[in-house]
């Protein structure tokens, strides 16, 4: 892959909706990651030989030419009210927090409860990762798709 | 759990598995469990005595032993509009009261108090763990004689209202056999207007949860309180309304 090849696809991939690319080819694993820590250069790793098919992509080595500015927007992935209600943080006054910031959170796992018409809806965790922030206050409404937690994706 | 238990329901729904126990913490705690172990649409779990009954806030509900009916029913239905299924379960319990007690003053209190000469006598909240299925709990005061001093709402039961002690075998029958027949109906389009004939407070002036005060001018199709101020209505999903003729929650 020449110098030209790669500055198209870094621009095709920043251009595009997607968090993350692969390609492979011959002595060659490039991956490109959206979702680096903020102000990360995308990860471009040379490989002499074809890295096994799971696990983490060898430590990025210098690229040759000068990272493009690809945008990295906020890497985490808000958890956003499905329906209008008042929150609870906890299954009751004297129970513990469903979840904390900091606390790592697995898909399924409840995080919060929705109150709508006496109805308690446990809302789920649909991505598993580690909660960044909590945007709301136990108790207090919230509307349909307002954001209440930002988890990073694990 | 009782072995052989008075309570009996005939239905290919509701109903048509029962676990009754003598004493648990409480019913929905039970019924999340066996939900866990697979339980079918219809499950009901009942409890004589629930040593953790609890309202919302986690509130307790206060039952003597065998005198009341303490159920969780499983629900396991794709409902469009879920926040319905608690008026649906009060219109239930409003319609089993005054099928046993036809003389007596029953009224809704919005959004699923079911109140007898203004008191609360039956408490219903719903867990939902997820999409599609949903705990409904629903407590009918029906023998109880005394209430500890300092709830917040002043409580009632059938007996206390009536005079006259009732087989909880059979406010169990009639509340399933008319939870069978309002659920359904809760796409009916007359629907709102069924709950609204038997609500208290429409027409009035009501605080809801003690922050905004106006006409209470009826009932959204999703169920919310809509409420008439100055700078124009507001539907309510949630929150504590506060009548002119009663208080608390």
């Amino acid at each position: 892959m020449d110098l030209k090849h790669l500055r198209e696809v870094l621009e095709l991939v920043a251009e595009c909706d997607v968090s993350e690319v692969e390609i492979e080819e011959e002595n060659l694993r490039l991956v490109i990651r959206k979702h680096a820590p903020v102000a990360a250069p995308p990860q471009i790793a040379y490989a002499a030989a074809p890295p096994p098919a799971a696990g983490p992509a060898p430590a990025p080595a210098a690229p040759s030419a000068e990272p493009l500015p690809v945008e990295t927007p906020s890497t985490g992935v808000d958890v956003r009210a499905p329906i209008v209600g008042t929150y609870y943080s906890a299954s009751s006054p004297d129970a513990d927090a469903f979840v904390s910031v900091g606390q790592t959170v697995s898909s399924g796992d409840v995080l919060c409860i929705i109150e709508a018409m006496k109805l308690m809806n446990e809302i789920e965790c649909e991505v598993s990762g580690t909660i960044s922030e909590i945007l709301i206050e136990d108790g207090t409404p919230v509307e349909f798709d307002q954001p209440l937690f930002i988890i990073e994706p694990s | 759990m009782v072995k052989q238990s008075p309570f009996s329901f005939t239905s290919e729904g509701l109903g048509s598995v029962l676990r009754h126990y003598r004493r648990t913490d409480s019913t929905t705690a039970r019924a999340k469990e066996w939900l866990e172990e697979g339980a079918a649409h219809g499950s009901v779990v009942l409890a004589d005595f629930q040593e953790a009954g609890r309202g919302r806030f986690g509130r307790r509900w206060e039952s003597d032993s065998a005198q009341n009916l303490l159920i969780t029913i499983v629900i396991k239905k794709l409902l469009p509009r879920p926040t319905l299924l608690p008026l649906a379960a009060a219109m239930a319990v409003y319609d089993t009261v005054l099928k046993i007690e036809s003389t007596l003053d029953i009224t809704l209190k919005w959004p699923n108090d079911v109140l007898i000469g203004g008191k609360k006598t039956a408490g219903i909240l719903i867990e939902s763990p997820s999409e599609g299925i949903y705990l409904l709990g629903i407590g009918i005061n029906v023998n109880q004689e005394n209430f500890p001093d300092g709830l917040s709402t002043a409580p009632t039961s059938l007996l206390l209202e009536s005079g006259r002690r009732h087989d909880r075998a059979e406010v169990y029958s009639l509340l399933l056999a008319r939870l069978e027949d309002w659920i359904p109906q809760m796409e009916a389009a007359d629907f709102i207007a069924s709950y609204t004939e038997r609500l208290s407070g429409v027409g009035s002036e009501v605080t809801v949860s003690g922050e905004a005060t106006g006409l209470f001018v009826g009932v959204s199709e999703e169920g919310g309180l809509i409420l008439e101020t100055d700078s124009g209505r507001t539907v309510y999903f949630a929150g504590d309304v506060t009548l002119a003729a009663q208080s608390g929650d």
